[in-house]
C-alpha cells in the first residue's frame, strides 16, 4: 500500500491499536509512516464482533430490543427505536401520540448524552484531561434522568414494539426542565473550554478534511456529513415519531460550512446539543395524555413480510431491516450502521496528517466500533 | 589533602558536627546521603501528592484519600506495589541502555541539583560555571532517555526518541539565552554569584530587580516546560498519540523510576527558577540569632518557594491541552528565541544607561 512512496522516502509500518484511546472501542489502524507523517492508514475492524445480527434470528421478537441496543451502546435508544419502527410497520400498529412524544424525548436526550461523550473523547484525544472530566460531569445529569425514567444508566431497554416500556415517572418532566436549565449555560462553558482555547483550535484546524463529495459517494450521514455541508438528517428528510414539527427548525439551524475539518465536526456536535436542547424544551411540555403502549397480541407473533426503517442516531442514519416468516422468531435482521461508511474514508482523511493528529481526527469522526462490528 | 570548604561547602557544614579525624571522602559520602535522601524520596513524594491533589481539585474530584490520613501514604503504597511487580522485559530487548536508561537519567538529573545552593553555603559542589554545568547535565539526562527510548525496540519508543531530540533543540536555545541574560546582569556564572546579588525581600529578587529579567523568567519557564515534556508540551510521552512514548516498554520498578524522573525534572525546574529568579534561600529577616540553624530555616524557605512553583506548574499542567510537535518548535524558535533576544538587547541598554544598577538600587 506504500509502494508508490517506497522509492522516494523511507517508510515504516506500525499498528495503531486496537487497544488505546483512539475511538470508543477497539479500532486498529495499520499505518505506514514516514517519520511523523502518515503515508497510508488502513482500518482493521472485527475485534468487537458479537454476532448480534445472527443471534437475533434465534431470539423471540420481544427479546430483540435488549440485544439491538448493544449495537451502539452510546446511543442505544436509537437502535431500539429503529427496530420498533420496522416491526410496527410489519404489524401495522399506530403508536399513540403520548408514546411518540416520549420516544422523541428519550431519543433527543440520548443524542445529547452521546454528543457530550464525544466531546469527552475529543478532549482526551487532544490531551485536555480536565476538560473531558467537565463534560463527563454534565453527561451524568442525563444519565440520572434516564435512571429515573428507565432504571438504567446506559442500556435502557426502554423503547419497545408498540410504544415504550413504562410511562413517564413522577417528577421526570420537572427534572428534565431542571437539566435543560442546567445544560444551556454549560454550553457557554464548552465554548470557553474548546473554541476559545487557542491550543485546542490550532491543533484541530485543517486536520482530517472530509470533502462533501466523499460524504455523498460513501453515503456518510449524521453530524460528520452535516459538518461537511451534506445536509442529511433523517429527522428532517423522513420524519418519524413527531419530528415533523421540528423539520423547519432543523433545516433552518444549519451551520455554515467552512473547512470541513476536525474543528468543524466538533462545532457541529456542540450545535446539535444546542438544537436537541431546544427540541427537548419544546417537546417536554407537549406530552399528550393517552396510553404509552399499545396492546399487542399475547402470542408474540409478527406477520409475514419485510420492512425497513431508519432513524437519525447520534452518528447518522441507523437502519434496521427486518424479515419475518410469521412466527415468534425473526427470519432475518440486517442493520445499517452509520460508522461503517466512515471507515471507508479514514485512509484518505488520515493521509498526509501527522501522527499527533491521528487521535484527534479519529475522535472527531466519532466512530463507534461496537456498531461497526456488531 | 582535600579541602572540604573549597570543593563542597555543604560537606564542610556537615563535618562541623562530626569528629575531626574522619576522612573527607567519608564526610562527602555522608553529606551526599543526607542531601539526596530527602530530595530523592521525600520531595518527590510531596510533589506527587501535590500533583494528584491539584489534579483532583482542578477536575473537581477528591483525589487520594485512602492510604494514611488524607491519602498521604498513597505514594508509599504505589512504590511498594510497583517494586513488587514483575519487571517484564521481552527477550529481544536486552539492550543495556534501554534497561539502565531511567536510572542513568535520574542520576544525571540528581547531579544537576549538586551545585544549586538551597541556603548559605548549602551546596554540594562548588563549581565556577555551575549554570552551564546544570544545562549540560539536563541535556545528558534527556539523552539517556533518548537512548533508552531508541533501544526499546518499539515504534512508539523510537518516535518518542526523535521527539526527545526535537525537545532538546527546542529547549536549549531559549534556555541558554535566558541564562546569558542572567550572567550579563549578575556578572557571575555560578549560582552562588547569581544569588549574591539577590536579597530576601521580593523587590531584591532577580525577577523584579531588573525590568528585563521577567522576560528571562518567562522564557526559562517555557523552555523548562519543553525540557520536561510537561503539558502543554507533553509530546514526549503523550498517552493518546504515541502510547506513552519512551515509557511504553517499562513496567514494575522501572516504571516507578520513570515516574520518579518526571517528578525530579519538575523539582529541578522549580529549583532553578527559585535559585535564579526568586532569591533562593535568602530570608527577608536577619537570622543571626539562630546560629547554625539559620541555614535550615533558609532551606525550608527555599523549599516553600519551590513547592509554590510546583503547585503553579501542576495548575498549568492540568489546565491546558497538548500542542503538536511542530507547534512546540514554532513556539520555541519563533516566539521564545526572538523574545529572549529582545530581552537580551534591552538588558544591555539598561545596564549601559544605569551603570549596571537594578531597580532596587536606583529607588
Amino acid at each position: 500500500m506504500s509502494n508508490q512512496n517506497m522509492e522516494t522516502e523511507e517508510t515504516y509500518y506500525s499498528n495503531y491499536g486496537p487497544q488505546g484511546g483512539l475511538a470508543s472501542g477497539p479500532l486498529k489502524l495499520k499505518m505506514t509512516l514516514s517519520g511523523e507523517r502518515v503515508v497510508a492508514a488502513e482500518p482493521d475492524v472485527g475485534f468487537l464482533h458479537r454476532g448480534i445480527e445472527k443471534t437475533c434470528e434465534k431470539l423471540q421478537w420481544v427479546a430483540l430490543p435488549s440485544l439491538i441496543e448493544k449495537v451502539d451502546y452510546l446511543s442505544s435508544i436509537h437502535g431500539t427505536l429503529a427496530l420498533s419502527l420496522a416491526v410496527e410497520k410489519l404489524m401495522k400498529i399506530e403508536i399513540s401520540p403520548r408514546a411518540q412524544a416520549i420516544r422523541l424525548i428519550v431519543s433527543e436526550l440520548n443524542r445529547i448524552a452521546s454528543h457530550i461523550y464525544f466531546l469527552t473523547t475529543m478532549a482526551k484525544a487532544c490531551g485536555a484531561q480536565t476538560a473531558s472530566q467537565f463534560f463527563l460531569r454534565d453527561r451524568e445529569k442525563i444519565n440520572n434522568l434516564f435512571e429515573m425514567l428507565t432504571g438504567a444508566r446506559l442500556m435502557y431497554n426502554y423503547v419497545c414494539v408498540g410504544g415504550v416500556m413504562s410511562d413517564i415517572t413522577e417528577g421526570f418532566i420537572e427534572k428534565t426542565h431542571d437539566t435543560i436549565k442546567y445544560l444551556k449555560p454549560k454550553l457557554k462553558e464548552y465554548d470557553d473550554l474548546l473554541f476559545n482555547n487557542h491550543i485546542f483550535t490550532n491543533r484541530l484546524k485543517k486536520t482530517g478534511i472530509l470533502k462533501t463529495s466523499d460524504c455523498i459517494s460513501h453515503y456518510i450521514t449524521g453530524p460528520n456529513a452535516r459538518a461537511s455541508g451534506f445536509f442529511y438528517d433523517v429527522r428532517a428528510l423522513s420524519p418519524y415519531c413527531g419530528y415533523e414539527k421540528y423539520k423547519e427548525f432543523l433545516e433552518r439551524s444549519i451551520k455554515p460550512v467552512t473547512q470541513s475539518d476536525s474543528l468543524d465536526r466538533l462545532q457541529q456536535r456542540v450545535l446539535e446539543i444546542r438544537q436537541s436542547l431546544e427540541i427537548l424544551s419544546l417537546e417536554i411540555d407537549r406530552v399528550p395524555a393517552g396510553t404509552y403502549k399499545e396492546k399487542l397480541s399475547k402470542d408474540g407473533k409478527v406477520p409475514k413480510g419485510e420492512a425497513y426503517s431508519v432513524v437519525e442516531s447520534s452518528r447518522g442514519l441507523f437502519g434496521v431491516y427486518v424479515c419475518s416468516s410469521g412466527g415468534n422468531v425473526a427470519e432475518r435482521i440486517k442493520l445499517r450502521t452509520p460508522s461503517l461508511s466512515l471507515l471507508k474514508v479514514v485512509p484518505d482523511i488520515l493521509k498526509g496528517n501527522e501522527v499527533s493528529d491521528v487521535p484527534g481526527v479519529i475522535a472527531s469522526l466519532d466512530i463507534s466500533v461496537s456498531e461497526i462490528d456488531r | 589533602m582535600i579541602d572540604l570548604q573549597e570543593i563542597s561547602p555543604f560537606s564542610y557544614y556537615i563535618s562541623t558536627f562530626m569528629s575531626e579525624n574522619l576522612h573527607p571522602v567519608f564526610v562527602l559520602g555522608v553529606s551526599l546521603v543526607i542531601y539526596f535522601i530527602p530530595l530523592f524520596y521525600l520531595s518527590v513524594a510531596i510533589t506527587t501528592y501535590m500533583g494528584r491533589k491539584t489534579a483532583a481539585d482542578v477536575q473537581m474530584r477528591i483525589g487520594p484519600n485512602r492510604v494514611g490520613p488524607f491519602g498521604i501514604f498513597q505514594y508509599v503504597a504505589d512504590t511498594l506495589k510497583l517494586f513488587l511487580k514483575q519487571d517484564s522485559v521481552v527477550n529481544n530487548r536486552k539492550a543495556w541502555l534501554h534497561l539502565a536508561g531511567p536510572v542513568l537519567s535520574i542520576a544525571f538529573t540528581l547531579m544537576a541539583f549538586l551545585s544549586i545552593p538551597v541556603a548559605d553555603q548549602w551546596y554540594l559542589a562548588n563549581q565556577k560555571w555551575s549554570l552551564l554545568h546544570v544545562y549540560l547535565l539536563m541535556v545528558a539526562a534527556q539523552l539517556f532517555l533518548f537512548f533508552s527510548a531508541y533501544t526499546s525496540g518499539n515504534v512508539f519508543g523510537v518516535l518518542s526518541s526523535s521527539r526527545i531530540l526535537v525537545a532538546i533543540a527546542g529547549f536549549s536555545v531559549p534556555f541558554l539565552l535566558s541564562i546569558f541574560n542572567i550572567i550579563l546582569v549578575s556578572g557571575g556564572s555560578s549560582f552562588v554569584e547569581v544569588l549574591a546579588i539577590q536579597g530576601g525581600a521580593p523587590w531584591k529578587w532577580m525577577l523584579f530587580s531588573y525590568p528585563t529579567t521577567a522576560i528571562s523568567f518567562f522564557v526559562m519557564y517555557c523552555s523548562l516546560l519543553i525540557w520536561q515534556g510537561a503539558p502543554p508540551f507533553d509530546i514526549l510521552d503523550s498517552e493518546e498519540e504515541i502510547f506513552g512514548g519512551y515509557s511504553v516498554e517499562y513496567s514494575g520498578s522501572r516504571k516507578w523510576f520513570i515516574e520518579q524522573l518526571k517528578s525530579l525534572q519538575l523539582i529541578l525546574s522549580c529549583y532553578l527558577l527559585t535559585g535564579l529568579f526568586l532569591g533562593g534561600g535568602h530570608f527577608p529577616f536577619n537570622l543571626e540569632t539562630f546560629g547554625r540553624g539559620a541555614q535550615a530555616i533558609q532551606s525550608l524557605f527555599f523549599s516553600l518557594k519551590v513547592f509554590v512553583l510546583v503547585f503553579i506548574s501542576y495548575w498549568i499542567r492540568w489546565s491546558l491541552p497538548r500542542t503538536r510537535l511542530n507547534q512546540v518548535i514554532f513556539f520555541s524558535f519563533k516566539v521564545l528565541i526572538p523574545v529572549s533576544i529582545v530581552g537580551f538587547f534591552l538588558t544591555t541598554v539598561w545596564l549601559a544607561l544605569f551603570n549596571g544598577k537594578g531597580i532596587g538600587n536606583l529607588l
